[in-house]
């Protein structure tokens, strides 16, 4: 899961983007207005955590032109100005959640989570793919109560594919979703992780479309 | 007196009865004068129509002698007694009621004369061609009850008036007093964090400034606890973000697996609380120069200072790889200041240089005479600010776009507060050639310079 932070405080900065990681998103980190606008209009991410105060403008400017331009990534609100007032105004000018500072970095995570699984209209947060069921709180992937071990881009991976059953993904945007801009992608190219998935699980999961990419079937 | 109202009354109370007892002094004393005139003129002409009435002594002794000639009067009678004496001192004729001895010695006009008790006023006429002297007196007692009796019927309605006039003065009092009791029942009504303006319409003219003082007071009030609020929301919004910093470092370290992650949250944990140490050190600089009691000046040596603070930031410096250098403009530079404050002043701008200046660079202070005023600068070669924040970053927790150390925003509020104790200002400015100057500017009164009589020496 691709993640946009936007946050101006050198030290939370560092912080949220290494938690981030740690819970196995893919972390994109900018600390002014100007440079999250750039971002997200080369980069579609699953969630946007969002600070209020930063150098360059406030959060809630920033989300309101998102929104006024129809926009709709999840974006959690983080920030110090923690009053029910804030948090109202935060909410109503369409932020899809709000965590105060300072905040525990499991629950920033759940949160981007659930919104994130939200937007793409799961309530639940296992995903179902045939007798497959992949966990994105618990972060395991379970077939018939066997638990499969899969690595942190396997996973991710997997998690696009099964968002959306059917949906073709160009390597690009699989990439895009896998690596944050500071990632070195190397040799462990998308190919690599498909290869490793289709090992793991079959080769009849993941469809390769030619010229075109990767999809798994509608269930 | 604690009621204004008592006071007021008490006052003009005091004063009524003073004009009125003054008044009554003056209606008694010109009563009683032209009473005796008008009795005495009586007595004039009772004794000449007596005289002129009178037939000569021989034939008034041939008539019945010490037997009263004239017509006792019922009301009167008491009032006037008239005596004829033949002029050799026998008794001819008396009123009835008159005495027996004579009313007066003999001579002519007005005397008086006490006889048995009774003072008497008396005037005599003598008529040596008849033989006869014929005297006309008035009781004193009678005249004096004649001049209480009108005094009486003049100060009885006047002391009726005077009780009167005082339950009106009392009535009015209040009424007139009515628009500061309105003040008070306002004010005593009053939540007390409302401070908008009583709201009293049309004021009258004598309470308008106590009115205008009260609300300008309010006034203030409500300004200064709005700043204060906002500066407790901004601070305590600005410890929240180093704690949420702390607060996910420590989250990671207990988290990774990974010691060099671990290791680079500890280093954060630290950074992270030096920051909010440094944080609480100027908000507790701000509240102490805010609120404290001015401290007393003295001639400070600015070389002295520096001295301190290099040692204070030395650590700092080498980490930096800065070097703090002193013009020798300011050997012997001396600033008539409180000492803890210039140190406090020249600490945050210089911890401003400190986080500012590239590796390598000095950091240089150094003294000079402005148009009005002598300019302490401290010259890093730093980025500087870009133009258009200048005018802002002097606010409270207003930190720069680019600002990404571990500033908090306070340190130069901290210097100007410092500075406005003495009158003086702070300046800043990007040099021209590149870098960034902050500088003091006091009052050229507020320097001088000292021979340098040897390091550290003020």
């Amino acid at each position: 899961m691709r993640i946009l932070v936007i946050e101006d405080d050198e030290i939370l900065f560092d912080a949220v983007r290494t938690g981030l990681v740690l819970e196995d998103f893919t972390v994109d980190a900018v600390d002014t207005i100007a440079d999250a606008r750039e971002a997200a209009a080369s980069v579609d991410y699953d969630a946007v955590v969002l600070d209020i105060g930063l150098p360059d403008g406030t959060g809630l400017e920033l989300l309101g032109e998102w929104r006024r331009a129809g926009n709709a990534v999840p974006v959690l609100l983080l920030t110090a100005r923690n009053s029910t007032r804030d948090r109202i105004e935060g909410l109503d000018s369409g932020a899809d959640d709000y965590l105060g500072k300072p905040f525990d970095l499991h629950e920033l995570a759940a949160r981007l989570r659930a919104i994130a699984r939200r937007s793409k209209g799961n309530s639940t947060p296992a995903l179902c793919w045939g007798d497959y069921t992949l966990d994105s709180a618990s972060r395991e992937l379970m077939r018939g109560g066997e638990a499969i071990a899969l690595s942190r881009r396997e996973f991710a991976l997997l998690e696009a594919l099964f968002e959306q059953p059917g949906r073709i993904f160009s390597r690009a945007q699989l990439e895009e979703r896998l690596y944050g801009w500071q990632d070195d992608i190397g040799s462990n190219t998308v190919e690599v992780h498909v290869h490793k998935l289709r090992s793991k699980l079959g080769r009849e999961i993941i469809q390769t479309v030619r010229g075109q990419g990767y999809k798994i079937a509608r269930p | 007196m604690r009621s204004l109202r008592v006071r007021l009354f008490v006052l003009l109370a005091a004063m009524t009865v003073l004009v009125w007892s003054s008044a009554a002094i003056w209606i008694y004393a010109s009563t009683r004068a032209e009473v005796q005139r008008v009795l005495d003129r009586r007595l004039v002409e009772a004794a000449g129509m007596v005289a002129s009435l009178a037939t000569d002594a021989e034939d008034l002794l041939v008539q019945r002698p010490n037997q009263s000639r004239l017509v006792p009067l019922p009301h009167y009678s008491r009032q006037l007694s008239c005596q004829i004496w033949t002029l050799d001192g026998r008794l001819v004729g008396r009123s009835s009621g008159a005495p027996s001895q004579p009313l007066a010695d003999g001579g002519s006009g007005f005397s008086e004369r006490s006889i048995s008790g009774e003072t008497w006023r008396v005037y005599t006429i003598a008529d040596p061609s008849r033989q006869i002297r014929v005297s006309v007196g008035d009781n004193l007692r009678v005249r004096q009850r004649l001049i209480n009796d009108l005094m009486l019927g003049l100060l009885a309605p006047a002391i009726a008036g005077l009780v009167a006039l005082a339950v009106l003065i009392w009535a009015a009092v209040g009424a007139g007093l009515a628009p500061l009791r309105e003040v008070a029942r306002l004010l005593a009504r009053r939540d007390p964090s409302d401070f908008s303006e009583l709201g009293i319409e049309r004021p009258t003219e004598e309470i308008r400034p106590l009115i205008a003082a009260i609300d300008s007071q309010f006034a203030r009030l409500e300004q200064l606890r709005a700043d204060e609020r906002h500066f407790i929301a901004s601070a305590a919004h600005e410890l929240q973000t180093p704690l949420a910093g702390l607060r996910a470092h420590a989250d990671i370290a207990s988290m990774t697996d990974d010691d060099a992650t671990r290791e680079k949250s500890l280093h954060s944990i630290r950074k992270s609380v030096d920051r909010t140490a440094r944080l609480v050190g100027q908000l507790l600089d701000l509240s102490r120069e805010e609120s404290g009691e001015p401290l007393p000046l003295q001639w400070v040596s600015v070389k002295s200072v520096i001295e301190i603070l290099n040692d204070e930031f030395s650590n700092d410096l080498r980490r930096a790889d800065v070097q703090l250098t002193a013009a020798s403009s300011v050997d012997g530079l001396n600033i008539r200041i409180a000492p803890a404050s210039l140190v406090l002043a020249l600490r945050n701008l210089l911890k401003n240089a400190v986080d500012h200046a590239p590796g390598g660079s000095s950091i240089e202070i150094s003294a000079e005479q402005r148009d009005d005023c002598v300019a302490l600068c401290i010259r890093d070669r730093g980025p500087g600010i870009p133009q258009n924040e200048l005018g802002k970053i002097r606010g409270r927790f207003v930190r720069g776009a680019r600002e990404r150390g571990p500033g908090s925003g306070l340190g130069l509020s901290i210097v100007e507060l410092v500075l406005s104790q003495v009158g003086g200002t702070l300046d800043l400015r990007n040099l021209p050639e590149g870098g960034f100057e902050a500088a003091i500017l006091v009052n050229p009164n507020l320097t001088r310079w000292r021979k340098a009589v040897g390091r550290g020496r003020t």
